[in-house]
């Protein structure tokens, strides 16, 4: 029996990979421009209004990492659900040489970071959470992101939940970028020497990065008095 | 009965090439009307039932194992021979035949042996289109090595694993038949009868190991490729299962079973280290090129040593006896397997033996590590002496191994014609399982050869003229197949009946330490009279006290083992009787009675130029002997002379 | 030495199984794990009762026929080796060892710690060879192979079949094994012919067996007693991959 291509399990494992790389794209432009906050409320604003002023093409990119968020979760949960018929019965004594935390619970991770996102989503970007938000202006008549990251960071106990969210991503990514490069096939042993480094660079990158603003937030680095 | 083992006319090199044109064919139209029947997943098993079905032949193959891909060719390491001559050495098939023919004592049949070497060079081309990586040069072509004293590099081999891939070459070429529907595989089927029609074979009797039923398998004819018999001493280098029963179910359907007595001692083993010992292992010989082979030439020292209260280091160099060097100065310690093996055995009778049950000697490679130093001797052995040190917790690189000779290949089997068949028409028996090419002593890296030779490219055209002139058809409703199932079934409940108090397998250590003892290395008179008289005892013993919990009706590992101890019994007795007549000493067959001063073999061509065929004429009576005379018009008989 | 063994019995495939208790006194260091086994059965068919049945053949490690977990390890924790060449010194006196068979659902236990691995023998079936009939072939030296192409297809060659890769997954999947048949026959010229019949044949049979995907966990080359790489799955990916796409092409 021939399999459609679609229903293969390694063109799932290939789509989680490419859609997992437009995201890794997206996280390293996001956490680039987000850290524009340490420059100062200009530069971030500045920024902010950027993106605005891109209009359709924004959307362009909105869309394709919609889909890829979306297609990242389908196949992934379809391969989750395989793989776990596909071993009923664990050991008494469960027992593991190579695997990490990490590529154990990338599933329960891929959760986690999406709940969060909703979440950062209705915070930050729709302003649900917090409408008064949404009229935040600078002195030159801009949505003041700066202030709006600011007084979003007030609350510890968002704080935490933020910290909480951008370690699962590390975790994640630690794991994701490296598996991306052997599924798609880069595995020679220099390529995976060079997979390694750079998954961990990254993965660095942007839990220190985007770690670090609701941390400078609350001790008061960013936007104090 | 007079053995005709049909052997074409003509030149010795035009023989196998006359033999196949006069030979009748089978309409390819027709061969899919016949069903062959093969037994054994091995080399010669799988290549036969590949190849049959390539042919057109409704091909049915059965193994006791899980998977056709376990069969214990896969164990075999050193390499495989063939007179391809690529190293441009002098090798030629001429030579190969002349190298197999003195190799084997001058106990083979110069007409089969003449056909292998000439087949060798096929078997090597077909491999390699199989995709068997072999090992390569740099200029991508085959690299060869010279093996077992051979003075010429003809030996192809893929990393210390040749026995694996060739297999797992000729378990692919299976299961792409399996796949076009041409084989049918029937795994974990244990043949317990071979059922006879009219005299003719016509087809077995298996058992399902899962769930105890007996099937019945009709067919036009049966091929047995179920290896050897060297289990026959419990402790051996064979894999747990390897088994004689199968040959002997055909032995006792009429099937003369030849040179029983032939059995090959590997001299590199690592040493038992105690009663619970399930199996030899085997280090590779390519170990004795720089190792050097010691006892101390004092008794007390080696009792020391047994004892740890000394260690090989505290025996200084004049206290050593490098007793091959010393006996056989120009082949030293790579003198051949059975003279190694025997040299061993001696001195470790005199009492100079090591290792805790005083049955070992050292192999030691602290000279080598001086000379070339400890990375060459990594490189070149790195991985057997991590497989050393993972077995017996000894690292070899600070202390020298101990070995020990062990069991390893049985030349002896099935009596066959030319055509690979035995006394039973339509019943063959190919590789292992037959008698035929290697006389009384198997030369290095030839077992593969000759078990892919057979099946690859003789039985393809030696099974037809016997189906082209076969006519007569039957099925499994013939009355044949029931009296032979009720036998089986009959034997099956006789053993789960007995509920005595020993175990199968306390059976099967009595019944080879004896074997080990008086039917083994060295063998003489008073010892094989005394094995013939407690071999009876300990089987009578065993159908009287056996023990087997479970039913028959399921996966039982204790029945099985039941089951092949029970023929080990008969054949072991048989064994014995071989090596009583054949009153001298040739090959791996040793009678203390015939050695020069030296502990040399002297053999006999006047009175035992001819191979042992045995005729089965009932359990606890004596087996009929049937000679084949063995003529050498091309190789002159002489002394294999090693000095 | 003494050690306290969990062992897992089960009656047959339809039965639920359950761990069953025995010490064993005697234990030798020079023991392998089998013949430790072996002595407990001695003892258990003694007394009347039944083996624990194994699959077991060679005992050098080749032949692929054994197959356990100890503590949940597949052949044991010892790195490259099979079970039946573990040895009892790698365990401490007083020890409690929890043996079990393979576990996945392409693995259905037969009985006691047997299972059944025929789903590797038809992955092969479906394409694992080079279609070659006895006798086609032309002389073994007139295709050269570079010396680095042959050395790896025999560094995936070495695969016995023994099914730990599949118990070691977290996933159940049976990648490692399919991929080292792929690659062994893949980078040789002769099986280049049919490479894209043969990798996606295998695949394919290899999703429809129920085993799992790699989610590149790595256990399977750790417990493989052959340690084989890895990268061959990454390799069969691509080469998969590519000749669904463009295999039609003959690309």
């Amino acid at each position: 029996m021939v399999l459609a291509i679609t229903r293969s399990v390694i063109f799932a494992k290939v789509v989680v990979a490419l859609t997992g790389l437009v995201m890794v794209g997206f996280i390293i432009g996001h956490t680039s421009g987000n850290l524009l906050i340490f420059v100062g409320q200009d530069a971030i604003n500045t920024y902010a209004q950027g993106l605005k002023d891109i209009g359709a093409a924004l959307w362009v990119v909105r869309s394709a990492l919609i889909i890829s968020v979306v297609l990242h979760i389908y196949y992934t949960l379809k391969l989750t659900a395989l793989n776990k018929a596909a071993k009923p019965i664990g050991y008494k004594k469960t027992t593991y040489k190579r695997s990490t935390f990490a590529s154990r619970n990338m599933t329960i991770l891929g959760l986690t970071i999406l709940f969060f996102i909703i979440y950062h989503l209705l915070h930050y970007t729709f302003q649900v959470t917090h409408p008064q938000f949404k009229d935040l202006q600078d002195s030159l008549g801009r949505h003041d992101v700066y202030n709006m990251i600011v007084a979003g960071f007030q609350n510890p106990i968002i704080c935490i939940f933020y910290i909480l969210g951008v370690l699962g991503l590390g975790y994640h990514l630690r794991h994701g970028i490296q598996s991306m490069i052997h599924t798609i096939g880069l595995n020679s042993d220099s390529a995976k020497k060079y997979s390694n480094l750079f998954a961990k660079l990254i993965t660095i990158f942007a839990v220190v990065g985007l770690g670090s603003i609701p941390i400078s937030v609350l001790i008061g680095l960013v936007g104090g008095k | 009965m007079i053995l005709d083992s049909k052997i074409p006319e003509g030149d010795i090199k035009d023989k196998w090439e006359n033999h196949k044109f006069v030979n009748k064919l089978v309409n390819p139209a027709n061969k899919r009307k016949y069903k062959v029947i093969v037994v054994g997943t091995g080399l010669a098993g799988a290549a036969a039932s590949a190849t049959l079905s390539e042919l057109g032949y409704d091909v049915h193959s059965f193994t006791y194992h899980d998977s056709a891909r376990r069969a214990h060719s896969i164990a075999a390491q050193g390499g495989i021979n063939a007179a391809k001559n690529y190293q441009n050495d002098g090798d030629s098939v001429w030579r190969l035949f002349y190298d197999t023919v003195k190799g084997g004592d001058f106990r083979s049949r110069e007409a089969n042996v003449y056909r292998l070497s000439q087949v060798s060079v096929n078997i090597i081309d077909q491999c390699v289109a199989q995709g068997v990586p072999f090992a390569r040069e740099y200029g991508g072509l085959l690299a060869n090595r010279s093996f077992g004293g051979a003075q010429v590099s003809r030996t192809f081999y893929a990393r210390g694993q040749t026995g694996q891939q060739l297999l797992l070459g000729a378990y692919q070429a299976l299961m792409k038949q399996v796949n076009s529907g041409a084989v049918k595989l029937y795994t974990r089927r244990e043949m317990m009868e071979v059922v006879l029609v009219n005299g003719k074979a016509k087809g077995i009797i298996v058992r399902d190991l899962l769930t105890g039923k007996m099937e019945r398998h009709a067919a036009d004819a049966v091929i047995l490729a179920t290896g050897g018999y060297g289990n026959v001493f419990f402790l051996s280098t064979n894999a747990q299962a390897c088994n004689v029963t199968a040959t002997w179910r055909a032995h006792r359907k009429g099937a003369l079973f030849a040179n029983p007595c032939y059995t090959q001692i590997h001299p590199t083993c690592i040493p038992v280290a105690g009663d619970y010992q399930s199996k030899l292992t085997l280090m590779s010989e390519s170990l004795r090129n720089d190792g050097r082979i010691w006892v101390p030439k004092k008794n007390e020292d080696a009792k020391a040593i047994r004892e740890k209260k000394k260690t090989p280091e505290d025996i200084s160099e004049k206290d050593r006896d490098y007793y091959l060097e010393r006996k056989y100065p120009s082949f030293g310690n790579l003198s051949p397997r059975d003279i190694s093996s025997r040299a061993a055995k001696q001195v470790c009778d005199e009492g100079r033996g090591v290792a805790n049950t005083g049955y070992g000697v050292f192999l030691d490679f602290r000279d080598a590590i001086e000379r070339l130093g400890k990375d060459k001797i990594e490189e070149r052995y790195g991985n057997l002496f991590e497989m050393y040190e993972r077995i017996t917790g000894t690292n070899p690189y600070k202390s020298p191994m101990m070995i020990y000779p062990a069991s390893h290949y049985t030349m002896g089997g099935l009596w066959v014609d030319y055509n690979l068949m035995t006394t039973v028409p339509g019943l063959f028996a190919l590789g292992e399982a037959n008698f035929s090419d290697h006389g009384a002593n198997r030369l290095g890296a030839s077992a593969l050869m000759q078990g892919l030779a057979d099946g690859y490219f003789v039985i393809p055209y030696t099974l037809a003229p016997y189906i082209a002139e076969e006519s007569e058809k039957v099925t499994t409703d013939h009355p044949a197949f029931k009296e032979a199932e009720q036998e089986a079934t009959d034997r099956i409940n006789k053993l789960l009946s007995i509920n005595g108090k020993r175990t199968p397998v306390s059976f099967h250590k009595e019944l080879g330490k004896l074997m080990w003892d008086k039917v083994g290395m060295g063998r003489n008179e008073a010892g094989l009279l005394e094995a013939l008289e407690k071999i009876p005892q300990i089987r009578n013993e065993f159908w009287q006290n056996v023990k087997i919990p479970g039913s028959g009706a399921q996966l039982n590992v204790a029945l099985e083992r039941a089951c092949r101890v029970a023929d080990f019994l008969e054949f072991a007795e048989t064994m014995a009787y071989d090596a009583l007549d054949r009153d001298e000493s040739c090959g791996a067959h040793f009678r203390e009675e015939h050695q020069t001063k030296d502990g040399e073999a002297v053999r006999n061509d006047e009175k035992y130029t001819y191979s042992a065929a045995w005729e089965f004429k009932g359990v606890d009576k004596k087996p009929e002997l049937h000679k084949e005379q063995l003529e050498f018009e091309n190789v002159k008989l002489a002394v294999r002379s090693y000095k | 030495m003494k050690l306290k063994l969990n062992v897992w019995r089960q009656k047959d495939s339809v039965t639920e199984g359950a761990f069953e208790n025995f010490n064993v006194n005697d234990v030798s260091e020079h023991m392998s794990f089998l013949e430790m086994l072996d002595v407990l059965n001695e003892d258990l068919i003694t007394d009347g009762k039944e083996p624990v049945a194994f699959d077991h053949d060679c005992r050098e490690g080749i032949c692929g026929s054994c197959a356990m977990s100890v503590n949940g390890y597949p052949h044991g924790h010892r790195k490259g080796t099979t079970v039946c060449q573990l040895h009892m010194r790698e365990f401490n006196d007083g020890e409690e060892l929890w043996i079990e068979p393979f576990r996945a659902k392409g693995f259905p236990v037969i009985k006691d710690l047997v299972t059944d691995r025929s789903a590797f023998d038809r992955i092969i079936e479906s394409g694992g060879y080079v279609s070659v009939r006895t006798g086609q072939a032309q002389d073994a030296n007139s295709i050269p192979i570079r010396k680095e192409n042959a050395d790896v297809a025999m560094d995936a060659a070495a695969c016995i079949g023994c099914g730990a890769c599949v118990a070691a997954c977290p996933n159940g999947a049976a990648m490692l094994f399919t991929s080292a048949k792929i690659n062994h026959l893949n980078l040789l010229p002769q099986g280049q012919v049919e490479k894209n019949e043969r990798t996606i044949a295998m695949v394919e049979q290899m999703q429809n067996e129920g085993f799992g995907s790699c989610t590149n966990h790595y256990e399977c080359e750790s417990a493989c007693p052959k340690s084989i790489s890895i990268n061959f799955i990454s390799d069969m990916n691509k080469a998969y991959i590519k000749s669904k796409a463009f295999g039609k092409a003959g690309i």
